[in-house]
């Protein structure tokens, strides 16, 4: 049940925040649904792997932050559409380049994450 | 105003429907190396936000709840560290779970725009 609770929390945040970063109209939208995505790539595995480490968090708190805050902060779903849309539109450069962005970006940011989680883990060992 | 606290309740609808699918499914499919819950939301999300880009415009307040709940509902953070975890370990695994994801997903959204519009 606490943990529902603190997903239920965590997602209002950010979902809310991914909605006014994106608003309709805001210029540089696939640009900042692709930062937002980044972000939560690399922010996801410090938070289940490192943060526990550093300050005492219980387990309700790391899942609302995960599954919650940095699950609905981050989408797939636009990604897709957004993915769509420049396909209708035969824009084959930005195409490849925001999907190509987000898979090797999205790859990069969270082996930067598990690579500092581990690194973190290790200093707490030593 | 109203619209924005009607957006983040959406998102975590969606977010609680995330993580209840998600258990359901690692129940399910627990023998796999393949995230197959993750998966599926995934691709469903993106098919519905084809239908909710088919049947409103972008700017319209049933778009925004459309994407705050699939916002919510579909993840892009867990795809990516799942795919980056499976690539130490099984390579071929990791490059189907990102072919299947953007396949199925971009052709999702596509397939559920085209049912409406």
């Amino acid at each position: 049940m606490k943990k529902i609770v603190a997903i239920f929390g965590c997602a209002f945040v950010g979902s809310g925040l991914r909605y006014l970063l994106t608003l309709p109209g805001t210029p540089h939208h696939l640009t900042t649904l692709l930062i937002i995505n980044l972000v939560g790539c690399l922010l996801l595995p410090l938070i289940t792997g490192a943060l526990p480490l550093l300050v005492p968090v219980s387990p309700a708190v790391v899942t609302g932050l995960s599954v919650g805050l940095v699950g609905s902060f981050t989408t797939f779903s636009t990604f897709s559409l957004d993915s769509l849309h420049l396909l209708q539109a035969q824009a084959y450069g930005p195409l490849v380049l925001y999907v190509g962005g987000s898979l090797l970006g999205g790859w990069l940011a969270a082996s930067a994450g598990i690579w500092l989680t581990q690194h973190w883990v290790k200093e707490e060992r030593a | 105003m109203i619209l924005l606290i009607t957006v983040c309740f959406a998102g975590s609808l969606g977010a609680l429907c995330r993580y209840g699918l998600t258990a359901l499914g690692n129940q399910l499919f627990f023998d796999t190396y393949l995230p197959l819950p993750t998966l599926v939301i995934n691709v469903l999300a993106s098919f519905l936000l084809g239908i909710g880009a088919g049947l409103f415009p972008a700017t319209t307040v049933a778009f925004q709840l459309t994407s705050g709940f699939l916002g919510g509902f579909s993840t892009y953070s867990t795809f990516t560290n799942e795919f980056t975890n499976l690539f130490h370990r099984f390579p071929r695994v990791a490059a189907s779970y990102i072919a299947l994801s953007v396949v199925l997903g971009v052709g999702g959204a596509g397939l559920g725009f085209w049912l409406v519009h």
